[in-house]
């Protein structure tokens, strides 16, 4: 048999269907890698057969007494559906991530015993020297083939750079010019190919395939006002057929559209990237199989999730850029003939995006004190030492860290555990930061742009895409007439239920369960386990939101909370009736503002009928909380700053009131503090709460 | 850049991981014995990934499975290259002359290094001595090294600690320059604080021919003292055992390949007496004093110039990859024509600059990022 007899006869194993064919480019890859040895960049869109091509050439190549592949791909959920697809071609696979690292020996055994075809990691694991040591360096020495997933993460002018993604564009740059790479992504403009090509060097092959997905029907409406937009939203996937996907850009709006419409009694999810594996997967399984109307996801529900019957995907916030929209939008309507794609716009939408295009990059102060402190350091310095040291979040430290290993002639390399300094100097690149921003702002307004197009919808995202050559779709709403329903006013009543929704969040503030290290609170000698902790409390709205955070703010920069407040916080006390029921208030007191919250209080007080107490002195004028940046810190800049002034505190339940509540620390220490003076319950209640921004 | 050749070469010959589960690479002698039969026939190290010849004294199979540890060399390298090491094997343009010469088929066949790569061209003096070294000899070191950087001259020692540091330390914080002949973990070297500053400032190359990586062995630390000697003008031995050790051993190994001349104190040790006795010279008491000239000890050879490097330094930020004419350097250096003529040929002799036909100087490209190949045969020469 002809090796490409063996390939179609593997083809048709893989997809159960014994007569099917290789689609154009399918072979042409497989050939490319397998025989000529070749590095190729396939561009197809996702449904397209990319991971056919990676499994067979893996299985010819072991037919042929070769290594096995690599496989480097960024998210959980391509890897399972990979996973099961190998399996069906007799393809022995292992897949390594930060979970499963009691595995790794087994692992490394099979490995050197030659059992393994096809090791899946995420690019993370790269970084990660111990991985590289004990399972990657072994694999590597008989390595055939070497396959990258989503390859556009590879340019930074790409919509989804990764950072991690630099290490694995060096390391096809050094590897000898016989072996073969596959590298392969769905969305990548002319721009980011020629990016692709020019990091992994320009001998790759690039092969292109047409991106336009005919059975989409592309649909979009602006409508400002948060309330209207999910009455809006409601009516329309009531209405809707099949089962779909809705984004948000953030994890709390997932959430809070997910509770909206759950609220009205339809069967959507929230998926998040702050979800544990095991539900994502679940949640996933639940959609596959139609059992939910929609999941209401961030981008986490991303690359590789495939359903070829999804039926429509509805955006509740504008994406960034046109490929963001592209990819996710493109996900319905793989398999079926018809399916939506509708765009909404929202108020906030421009400064969710600006967030997230100003804080792609780490703080250039930030970066050059963390580097400072590695060249300081005679032995190098552990990440949690840097934490010690650095007054930042955790996550922005790392990404700060992540982007000096990264550089192309590194300032700071990993060995074992310990940072350390290179002898090299750090150039940051700032006009490249420039540009790049320059450039996301750009991307967004063409979305601006999109988002009012009076023409074909599709030609538009097309043509932004790089294909010039597409027609009019006939079937979006510049084309054809969208369903009356779209259209239609949107019905008042339902308006004001939202909004009413809107204004009863009632989040939930969770009591802390550990100190800090010894050293946070010296002087008030806390440390280990809260026991016990206080009891859960409440906070009447998110900083900013569309239903109280507006109030809040403007209060709070008059320094004057308006008594709408204070009825809509008692109302929430009423909706919480927590038992055993607080006896009387108190309140955390300032020295910067001694009358904000304490006013508030009394009236709040006052209205709920019970007694008030200024039991708190503040003795100790510390830094503003909302300059600390990591929980050491917030913790740290606490100590010893209150007391309790008051020699009989009533030994009764408590509301301990403050206007916003952040790390929760605050509340923690007021807690023990109350506790000690023989308080028994503490209800923390808040007006808004700016975690999770 | 790395060259195909090279590419070969590490493929063959590397210790790319930390512990190696696979086949063992080449020894310098099995690439030795490969390369003659690759030479002979007139063949090229890249040339064996198209086709192993059957004339080649190993195992073919063994040849084969190393030369498929593409994606392990590929890790390698990227590690290598973030910590801003460069490698460089005996068939790249950019490898030190002075080994090539001096040391023939038992120069490494890879090296691995950080910093300038001009200063390993101009080698320098070198200071060896053993670890147990007294207080004094290694204050003896330290002077020595700060009268080198007085001087101009290029201190070339192991980077071990006792006189190694020492001497180099002594020239370094002087504002000399450096050579540190590494025998292992080049990479960590690279990274400590107490050489890195000097790295950034370009005043220290450090160099090694076993991988980055790798642990101490004493294999690896006797191999290191050749490298020292052959890369100096002149070598001064501190402290030495008597009749053992590898200081002992190596400047015995010198003495009897007449790589530079040898030079130890006298009332320093049995072990330096010995040497004296034993054909090394005897270093003049005089050596710290102001006005001895430390090029007077490398009798006809010269002994490596700091300021040829900072000249050289300075012609690349001044040419730019143009050409130009001695008249045309005089005007911009404002240097002594007889000066200029004698770097300017110690450039040429050393491959770092040519004179065109039309006597226009032009350097060479940084040698680090060099693609050019010499001609395979002076891997052989």
């Amino acid at each position: 048999m002809s090796l490409k007899e063996d390939g179609l006869k593997y083809l048709r194993t893989a997809t159960t269907n014994p007569t099917a064919r290789f689609r154009p480019g399918q072979w042409e890859a497989i050939q490319a890698v397998v025989v000529r040895k070749e590095r190729v960049l396939v561009v197809q869109r996702t449904g397209w057969g990319k991971s056919l091509v990676y499994f067979i050439a893996t299985k010819l190549n072991r037919d042929l007494g070769r290594g096995p592949t690599l496989i480097i791909s960024p998210l959980l959920s391509l890897m399972r559906d990979q996973v099961r697809a190998a399996k069906r071609v007799g393809i022995r696979v292992a897949r390594i991530d930060s979970s499963n690292t009691e595995h790794w020996d087994e692992i490394y055994d099979r490995l050197l015993s030659n059992k393994i075809d096809l090791l899946l990691i995420s690019p993370e694991r790269l970084a990660n020297q111990r991985f590289r040591d004990e399972v990657l360096d072994p694999l590597a020495e008989s390595l055939a083939l070497l396959v990258v997933d989503e390859a556009h993460c590879i340019s930074d002018w790409g919509h989804d750079f990764r950072p991690d993604y630099r290490r694995i564009a060096r390391v096809i740059r050094n590897l000898p010019t016989f072996f073969p790479v596959l590298a392969t992504t769905a969305t990548a403009n002319e721009r980011v190919i020629a990016d692709i090509q020019s990091q992994m060097g320009s001998e790759i092959l690039v092969q292109r395939g047409q991106l336009i997905r005919t059975s989409l029907k592309l649909f979009n409406k602006v409508i400002r006002d948060t309330g209207e937009r999910l009455a809006w939203l409601e009516k329309v996937v009531r209405r809707l057929e099949g089962s779909g996907i809705i984004y948000a850009l953030t994890v709390r709006d997932a959430e809070l559209v997910a509770d909206w419409l759950r609220l009205k009694g339809l069967n959507v999810e929230p998926y998040t990237g702050q979800m544990e594996n095991e539900t994502r997967i679940e949640l996933e399984d639940a959609l596959l199989k139609n059992e939910v109307k929609a999941l209401v996801a961030t981008s986490a529900l991303g690359m590789g999730f495939d359903k070829p019957d999804l039926k429509f995907v509805i955006h509740y916030q504008t994406p960034q850029s046109v490929i963001h929209y592209y990819q996710q939008v493109g996900r319905a309507g793989r398999a079926v003939s018809d399916a939506w794609g509708i765009l909404l716009s929202g108020e906030e939408d421009e400064e969710i995006v600006s967030f997230f295009i100003d804080k792609a990059f780490p703080d250039d102060e930030l970066v050059a004190e963390i580097l400072e402190l590695v060249t300081e350091a005679d032995e190098g310095l552990k990440r949690g030492e840097i934490l010690d040291l650095c007054n930042a979040k955790a996550s922005t430290v790392d990404k700060a860290l992540k982007m000096l290993l990264l550089e192309e002639a590194a300032p700071v390399i990993k060995i074992g555990s310990a940072y350390q300094r290179t002898a090299q100097e750090y150039r940051p690149d700032k006009e490249r930061i420039q540009q790049i921003c320059e450039l996301r702002w750009s991307e967004w307004r063409q979305m601006q742009d999109y988002l009012v197009h009076p023409k074909c919808l599709m030609a538009f995202l097309a043509s932004a895409l790089g294909d010039v050559s597409a027609s009019n779709c006939e079937r979006c709403m510049s084309c054809s007439q969208a369903p009356d329903f779209f259209s239609e006013p949107i019905d008042r009543a339902a308006v004001l239920e939202a909004q009413r929704f809107l204004k009863r969040l009632d989040l939930t503030i969770v009591p802390r369960k550990q100190w800090p290290k010894p050293t946070c609170f010296e002087t008030y000698e806390w440390s280990g386990n809260i026991v016990p902790t206080n009891a859960e409390g409440k906070a009447l709205a998110r900083w900013q939101d569309p239903g109280w955070g507006d109030l809040v703010r403007a209060g709070k920069s008059r320094g004057h909370f308006s008594d709408e407040l204070v009825q809509a916080t008692a109302q929430l006390f009423g909706r919480w009736s927590p038992n055993p029921r607080p006896k009387w208030v108190t309140y955390v007191p300032s020295l910067r503002n001694p009358e904000l919250v304490a006013d508030f209080a009394r009236r709040l007080a006052r209205s709920l009928a019970l007694p008030i107490y200024d039991c708190i002195a503040k003795i100790y004028d510390n830094e503003q909380q909302k300059t600390m940046h990591n929980s050491n810190y917030q913790a740290w800049n606490l100590d010893g700053v209150f007391e309790i002034q008051l020699d009989d505190v009533p030994n009764q339940p408590v509301l301990l009131v403050d206007d916003v509540v952040d790390s929760g620390w605050t509340f923690t220490v007021l807690g023990q503090l109350l506790r000690d003076a023989g308080v028994p319950t503490i209800y923390p209640l808040a007006l808004a709460d700016t975690s999770n921004m | 850049m790395i060259t195909p050749d090279t590419e070969v070469t590490l493929l063959l010959c590397a210790r790319l991981q930390k512990k190696s589960t696979g086949t063992k690479p080449l020894t310098p002698g099995e690439w030795n014995n490969l390369a003659e039969v690759l030479y002979n026939k007139g063949l090229r190290p890249q040339s064996l990934v198209d086709k192993i010849p059957s004339e080649i004294p190993l195992d073919a199979g063994r040849l084969q499975e190393l030369l498929g540890r593409g994606a392990a060399l590929s890790l390698a390298i990227e590690r290598w290259n973030q910590a801003g090491i460069w490698i460089l094997s005996r068939s790249d343009r950019g490898y030190p002359s002075l080994w090539r010469k001096r040391l023939k088929k038992s120069a490494p066949p890879i090296l691995y290094g950080v910093g300038n790569l001009d200063r390993l061209r101009l080698g320098g003096l070198g200071v060896v001595g053993s670890r147990d070294a007294s207080d004094d000899d290694l204050r003896f070191a330290h002077k020595l090294g700060a009268q080198c950087a007085a001087q101009s001259v290029v201190v070339v020692s192991g980077g071990a600690r006792g006189v190694d540091e020492q001497a180099m330390m002594g020239g370094l914080n002087n504002g000399g320059d450096s050579i540190g002949v590494l025998s292992h973990d080049l990479m960590r070297a690279s990274t400590n604080k107490k050489w890195r500053s000097h790295i950034r400032e370009n005043r220290l190359t450090l160099v090694s021919a076993a991988s980055p990586s790798s642990g101490f062995n004493p294999g690896l630390a006797m191999a290191r003292n050749k490298l020292i000697y052959s890369l100096s003008h002149a070598a001064v031995v501190i402290a030495t055992g008597l009749e053992n050790g590898g200081t002992w051993t190596g400047a015995l190994e010198n003495l009897k390949a007449r790589w530079a001349p040898l030079y130890a104190r006298r009332n320093a040790g049995q072990g330096c007496a010995a040497l004296l006795s034993k054909g090394a010279r005897e270093l003049p008491s005089s050596v710290l004093a102001p006005d001895f000239q430390i090029v007077s000890l490398a009798g006809i050879y010269d002994v490596g110039d700091s300021l040829l490097i900072r000249f050289f330094e300075l012609l690349r930020e001044q040419m730019r990859g143009k050409a130009l004419t001695l008249g045309e350097l005089i005007q911009i250096f404002q240097l002594h024509p007889e000066q200029l003529q004698i770097w300017l040929e110690k450039g040429t002799s050393e491959g770092l600059l040519v004179q065109n036909s039309d006597g226009k100087f032009a350097l060479l490209e940084d040698m680090t990022k060099e693609c050019g190949q010499l001609e395979f045969s002076l891997d052989m020469e």
